[in-house]
C-alpha cells in the first residue's frame, strides 16, 4: 500500500487519472518490441501526434508497476549508440492485459462518445 | 509482505539512478541531435523531466516497500524525539510500565491458574462430582452407595473413581511420620491417565475391604523415608499400626488432584455389596473425579447424574436431609473461588492501566502543545494530517514498546512477592513462568494502551487548523473549547478510576483486618501448636491415653521458656465438624433435624492457655477425671441456639446413647472454630481425662514468651524421651495458621491496596498535571483580567471553581461506578458491607482534598502572573 508520502496533492491526482489509460498506452507501445522508458514516452508523444505527453513522474512509476504486477519484464541492454539503458518488454499475461484493457477503452470511449454526442443516439432510437 | 527486498533495496537504487541517468542522456542526445548547444540541451532535458528525488520517490512506492520504510523513518523519528524530551519520556514510559507490569504480573498468576491445564492428559475432559447434603448444615460429601450407583448406571463417563484424603503415621522406618495419605479407587489412576513409575496400579479386587493392604508411595516419601531403593517394593510398611505391602511408586512430578500435597496411596477399600445395602453403616467419600466419553458435554453428564440421582432416596437415618449432586470441572473445583480474586484484581489493574493511560494522555496532550509548531512547520513543507498522525501514533507505540519493555521487568521482579501471597496447594502455582501467553499479553496491554492514549493527541492534530496556529505564532492553542473539553474529561476520570480502586482497596482491608484480628475468642500471639496424634496401638482411648496425655503435657509444660501447655482443637480450623447430642429431658428429634455442635476434647489447661474467656459457671479443673461427675463446657453460639435464655448452667447433654448424661458446669465464649469467615458453631468440651483421650484433629499446645519456633526442636526431644516410638506431625505458631486462613482475603487486601495506592499517586499527579494544565492555558486571559483589575483572590476563585466542577463530576461518575464494582467483591468481604458509607465518605473527602490541592497551587500560580509580562510576550 502506497503511503501518503509529502508530495503536492495537485500531482498526485495526475496520476490517478492516467493510470488506466496509460498501462494501456505503455502495453500497446511495448506490443512492437522492447523499448526503453525515454524511448515509450518518445513513441506516445509521437503516435499521438504530440497531442499526449506523457510525464516522466507518471512514466516511471507506471512502469515499475507494471513490472512488479507481471505484464511487463526488463532487461538491461546497450542502444544503439551504445547507452546502457532498461528495456522493458511485454509478458503473456501482459498481453493478455492489453487486450482486456483496450476492449474495456472502447465501452468506456463508445459510452462517452454516445453521451457526448445525444442528437445522434436520439435519432438512432 | 517479502523480505529480499529489504535487502537488495540498495541494487535496485542505483538501477532506478542508472535508469534515469539513460533517459536523461538519451533525451539530452536527442536535443543535441536536433542543434541545441550542449550546456542548454542538458538544462532543458533537467527541466523537463522534472522533480527528479520527487518522482524516484513515487517509483520506490511501486515496489511496495513504501509503507515499512516510512515505519522505519518515523521510528528513528518519535526515538530522537522521545530523547530530546528526556522528563516526559521518564515520566511516561514508568508511567506506562508500571500500569503494564501491574497487569502482566496478575495476568502470570490468571494464566498459571486458570489457562495452564491441569497436570493430566486430557484434563478438560476430566470432572469432579459430588454431593450437597442440606440438613442441619450444608455438606459437601458423597454417600459410598451413591458413589457406587452412579459408578454401575451411567453412560456418560469411560470411568468414575472416587477418594478420602486422610492423616496416617507411617512407622518401621527410621523416624515415625505423619503423613497425608488418600484412599483411592483402583480407577483413579488410570482415569488421570497416569502410570506409577515403578511396580502397578491397584488392582480392582483390591479396592474390596479385606484386600487393601497395598500401598503406592509418592517420590518424594520414597525418596526421603526409604532412600530411592528398588528394593522398597514389596516391602511392607505399618500404616496406623496396621501392614501395607509397597507396590509402586509414583513419578516424580505426578501431584494428586487435591489441593495439598499426598504421599501415598492406598485402595478405596469399601465393603461395596454392604454399601449397597444402604443401612446405618454407610460410609462416605471426599470426592468423586470421572472422566467424559469423548463426545459427551458437561451438560449431557449432568442431565444424566441428574437422573440417576433422582431414583435415590436419601437414607432411612438422613430422612430430613436433601441431596443434590454438583458436576463441576476438576479445574474449577481446584482452583475455587480463587477465580474471582483473580478476575477481581484484573479488574483493578485494568483500572489501574486505564489510570496510567490517562495519565500518558495527558502528558502527551501537553507536550502537544509545545509542538505545535513543529507540527505547523511539517504541514506547511507538505505532510498531510493523515501522516502527521501517524507519525504521532508511532511515537505512542514507541512509548508503549519503552514501557512494555519495562513492565515486564517489573512484573518478573514481583513475581516472587505475588507467589508469597497466593494461597499454597493450587496446581500450577509452584512456578510462574513468563511464558509466550504471558510476554503476549504484556505487548497487548501495552499496544491497547498506546491507541488509547495516543489516540487522542493524534486525532486533535488530525483536525487542527494549522496555518491558523503558525500565523498566530505558535501561542495561542488550537482546538481551544475541544481540547479543554478533552482534558476536563481526563481529570474527571481519573478522579473516578482513583475512587473505584480506592474504596475497593478499603473494603478488602476492612475485611481481612476483621478476619484475622477480630472477634476470635482467643489471644493468638506466641502460641506453638505441635499435632501429636497418640499412636492408636499403644495408647488406646482411656486410661493408658489419658495418662500418656498428663505426662506429655507436665514434661512439655515444665521446658525452659515455657508458660503453659494445652491439649485441644486448634482454632481456626478449616470448615465445620459437628455432630448431634441431645439435651436431658427434652423430647429426641428425628435424626437430621436434632440439636448439633462442634464437639472437643480438651485439658483443663485449654481456656486458660488460649485466654478463652468463661462467661458464666465454672471452668474445667484439673480436678475432673474420670472418676469424677462427668462434665462438659458449652460456647455461647450452643447456649443462645438451644437454651434461649434458660439457664444452661447444671442441665445434661449427651452425644450418644451409650453415652453417661453429662452435666453442663460452665459457658465459654465463642473461638472461630469453623473458619475465620463463618459465625461461630455451636460447641462442646468435653474433658479429655473424661472421654479417655484426644479426638482426631487436635493439638498439643503451648505458649512462650519467646520466639516459638525456636522451640521446635526442644519440643521433640521431650516427646522423644517420653516414647521414641510416638511420632510427631508438623508444628506451626497459631500466627502463621491465621495468616494461612486469611491468605486469600490477604492477597486481595495486600494487592487491591497497593494498587489502589499506586492509583492514589497516579490521579494525584494527573489531576494536578490537568488543572495545571489548563491554567497555563488561559495565562494570558488571566494576565488581561488582572489587567483590568481583578483580585488575585478572584483568579483563585474562579480556578478553584472550574476544578471542582471537574472534581465533582469525576466523584460523581467515581461513586456510581464504585457502588457498581464494588459488588463483583462483595462475597469477598467480612464484616463490611460493599456499601460500607464509612469507606465511601473517607475515600471521597480524601479524593476531593487532594484534588482541590491539585488546582489550588496552580491558581496561585496564576494569581501571581505579572499582567504586563504576559500580554508583552502574547
Amino acid at each position: 500500500m502506497p503511503t501518503a508520502m509529502a508530495k503536492p496533492e495537485g500531482y498526485k491526482n495526475r496520476i490517478d487519472l492516467l493510470q488506466g489509460t496509460l498501462d494501456m498506452l505503455i502495453l500497446q507501445t511495448l506490443r512492437w518490441g522492447s523499448q526503453h522508458g525515454y524511448g515509450i514516452g518518445q513513441t506516445i508523444r509521437a503516435g499521438s501526434g504530440e497531442v499526449l505527453q506523457v510525464e516522466t513522474g507518471s512514466l516511471y512509476p507506471a512502469l515499475h508497476r507494471l513490472e512488479k504486477q507481471g505484464w511487463i519484464k526488463s532487461e538491461w541492454r546497450s542502444s544503439e549508440h551504445n547507452q546502457r539503458a532498461k528495456y522493458y518488454q511485454l509478458t503473456a499475461s501482459g498481453k493478455k492485459q492489453l487486450a482486456s484493457k483496450y476492449s474495456r477503452w472502447n465501452q468506456l470511449s463508445a459510452a462517452i462518445a454516445g453521451l457526448m454526442s445525444p442528437g445522434e443516439s436520439e435519432g438512432q432510437a | 509482505m517479502r523480505v529480499w527486498p529489504l535487502f537488495s533495496r540498495r541494487r535496485h537504487d542505483q538501477a532506478l539512478d542508472e535508469e534515469i541517468e539513460a533517459h536523461l542522456a538519451m533525451a539530452t542526445r536527442d536535443r543535441i541531435e536536433r542543434g541545441e548547444d550542449a550546456h542548454a540541451a542538458a538544462a532543458a532535458t533537467r527541466r523537463e523531466f522534472g522533480n527528479r528525488t520527487l518522482i524516484q520517490e513515487t517509483t520506490r512506492e511501486m515496489w511496495g516497500w513504501g509503507s515499512l520504510e516510512a515505519l522505519v523513518k518515523d521510528t528513528r523519528y518519535a526515538l530522537r524525539q522521545l530523547r530530546k524530551a528526556p522528563g516526559f519520556t521518564l515520566a511516561a514510559v514508568l508511567v506506562l510500565a508500571l500500569g503494564v507490569g501491574a497487569n502482566t504480573a496478575v495476568f502470570s498468576i490468571i494464566d498459571a491458574v486458570l489457562l495452564r491445564p491441569l497436570p493430566y492428559a486430557d484434563s478438560d475432559r476430566l470432572l469432579w462430582i459430588g454431593e450437597v447434603i442440606k440438613g442441619n448444615t450444608a455438606d459437601e460429601v458423597t454417600l459410598a452407595p451413591d458413589f457406587l450407583n452412579w459408578r454401575e448406571q451411567n453412560h456418560v463417563f469411560t470411568a468414575m473413581g472416587a477418594f478420602n484424603v486422610l492423616t496416617r503415621t507411617l512407622t518401621g522406618v527410621a523416624e515415625p511420620v505423619q503423613i497425608r495419605t488418600v484412599k483411592a479407587s483402583s480407577a483413579l489412576l488410570p482415569l488421570l491417565k497416569v502410570q506409577p513409575l515403578l511396580g502397578r496400579n491397584f488392582s480392582q479386587d483390591e479396592d474390596q475391604r479385606g484386600h487393601d493392604h497395598v500401598a503406592i508411595l509418592s517420590y518424594s516419601l520414597w525418596q526421603q523415608s526409604f532412600g530411592g531403593s528398588n528394593a522398597v517394593i514389596g516391602r511392607d510398611i505399618r500404616l496406623d499400626d496396621q501392614v501395607f505391602v509397597v507396590i509402586g511408586i509414583m513419578p516424580r512430578e505426578f501431584h494428586f488432584p487435591t489441593p495439598e500435597s499426598i504421599e501415598l496411596l492406598t485402595p478405596l477399600g469399601k465393603n461395596e455389596a454392604a454399601e449397597l445395602k444402604r443401612s446405618d453403616g454407610m460410609t462416605i467419600v471426599h470426592d468423586v473425579i470421572a472422566r467424559l466419553k469423548p463426545g459427551v458435554t458437561l451438560e449431557q453428564a449432568r442431565a444424566e447424574m441428574e437422573v440417576i440421582q433422582s431414583h435415590t432416596a436419601p437414607p432411612s437415618f438422613m430422612s430430613g436431609a436433601q441431596i443434590t449432586v454438583r458436576v463441576l470441572p476438576l479445574r474449577n473445583r481446584l482452583v475455587g473461588d480463587v477465580r474471582t480474586t483473580l478476575f477481581v484484581l484484573l479488574c483493578a489493574v485494568g483500572f489501574l492501566l486505564l489510570l496510567a493511560c490517562v495519565n500518558v494522555a495527558n502528558l502527551l496532550l501537553s507536550r502537544a502543545v509545545s509542538r505545535q509548531r513543529e507540527m505547523a512547520i511539517r504541514s506547511a513543507l507538505g505532510a498531510s494530517r493523515a501522516r502527521l498522525a501517524k507519525q504521532l501514533l508511532v511515537e505512542s507505540l514507541v512509548l508503549a514498546a519503552l514501557s512494555c519493555a519495562g513492565g515486564l521487568a517489573l512484573a518478573f521482579w514481583t513475581r516472587s512477592i505475588l507467589l508469597s501471597f497466593v494461597p499454597k496447594g493450587i496446581p500450577g502455582l509452584e512456578a510462574l513462568p513468563l511464558d509466550l501467553r504471558v510476554l503476549g499479553f504484556a505487548v497487548m496491554s501495552a499496544c491497547v494502551s498506546a491507541l488509547i492514549f495516543g489516540l487522542g493527541p493524534a486525532l486533535t492534530v488530525a483536525g487542527a487548523p494549522i496555518a491558523h496556529s503558525l500565523s498566530s505564532g505558535g501561542r495561542s492553542l488550537i482546538g481551544g473549547t475541544r481540547r479543554q473539553l478533552w482534558l476536563n474529561l481526563l481529570a474527571s476520570a481519573q478522579l473516578a478510576i482513583a475512587i473505584v480502586l480506592l474504596t475497593g482497596g478499603g473494603l478488602m482491608l476492612q475485611t481481612f483486618w476483621n478476619l484475622r484480628y477480630r472477634n476470635l475468642g482467643f489471644r493468638p500471639d506466641r502460641l506453638l501448636a505441635m499435632r501429636l496424634q497418640p499412636s492408636r496401638a499403644r495408647y488406646p482411648h482411656g486410661a493408658k491415653q489419658t495418662a500418656f496425655l498428663d505426662e506429655l503435657l507436665e514434661r512439655v509444660g515444665n521446658l525452659p521458656g515455657v508458660d503453659g501447655s494445652a491439649a485441644g482443637n486448634l482454632p481456626p480450623g478449616d470448615g465445620h465438624a459437628t455432630n448431634s447430642f441431645v439435651i436431658e429431658g427434652r423430647p429426641e428429634l428425628p435424626a437430621g433435624r436434632g440439636m448439633i455442635a462442634g464437639q472437643f476434647s480438651v485439658s483443663a489447661s485449654y481456656f486458660r492457655l488460649l485466654d478463652i474467656p468463661l462467661l458464666k459457671g465454672r471452668a474445667l479443673m484439673e480436678s475432673d477425671t474420670a472418676a469424677t461427675n462427668p462434665v462438659v463446657l458449652i460456647n455461647d453460639a450452643l447456649a443462645h441456639r438451644y437454651f434461649h435464655g434458660e439457664n444452661p448452667i447444671g442441665q445434661s447433654l449427651r452425644t450418644m446413647p451409650t453415652d453417661p448424661w453429662r452435666t453442663i458446669v460452665g459457658v465459654v465464649q465463642d473461638v472461630k472454630n469453623a473458619g475465620l469467615a463463618t459465625s461461630p458453631e455451636p460447641t462442646i468440651y468435653f474433658p479429655y481425662r473424661q472421654t479417655g483421650g484426644l479426638g482426631d484433629d487436635e493439638w498439643i499446645l503451648i505458649r512462650t514468651p519467646l520466639n516459638p519456633i525456636a522451640l521446635e526442636s526442644d519440643l521433640r526431644k521431650r516427646v522423644a524421651q517420653l516414647d521414641p516410638q510416638q511420632p510427631v506431625g508438623e508444628m506451626q505458631t497459631l500466627e502463621h495458621r491465621l495468616n494461612e486462613s486469611a491468605s486469600r482475603p490477604r492477597l486481595a487486601a495486600v494487592l487491591l491496596e497497593c494498587f489502589a495506592a499506586l492509583g492514589l499517586v497516579l490521579a494525584t499527579v494527573g489531576l494536578y498535571g490537568v488543572m495545571s494544565f489548563l491554567v497555563r492555558w488561559r495565562f494570558s486571559e488571566i494576565g488581561i483580567r488582572l489587567a483590568i483589575g481583578a483580585q488575585p483572590r478572584d483568579v483563585v476563585g474562579m480556578i478553584l471553581i472550574q476544578g471542582l466542577k471537574v472534581i465533582f463530576a469525576g466523584i460523581a461518575v467515581g461513586i456510581c461506578c464504585a457502588l457498581f464494582s464494588n459488588r463483583l467483591i462483595q462475597s469477598f468481604l467480612y464484616g463490611v458491607s460493599a456499601v460500607d458509607p464509612l469507606t465511601f465518605s473517607l475515600t471521597v473527602g480524601f479524593l476531593a482534598f487532594v484534588g482541590l490541592v491539585a488546582c489550588y497551587i496552580p491558581a496561585r500560580q496564576a494569581s501571581k502572573i505579572d499582567p504586563m509580562t504576559t500580554l508583552r510576550s502574547e
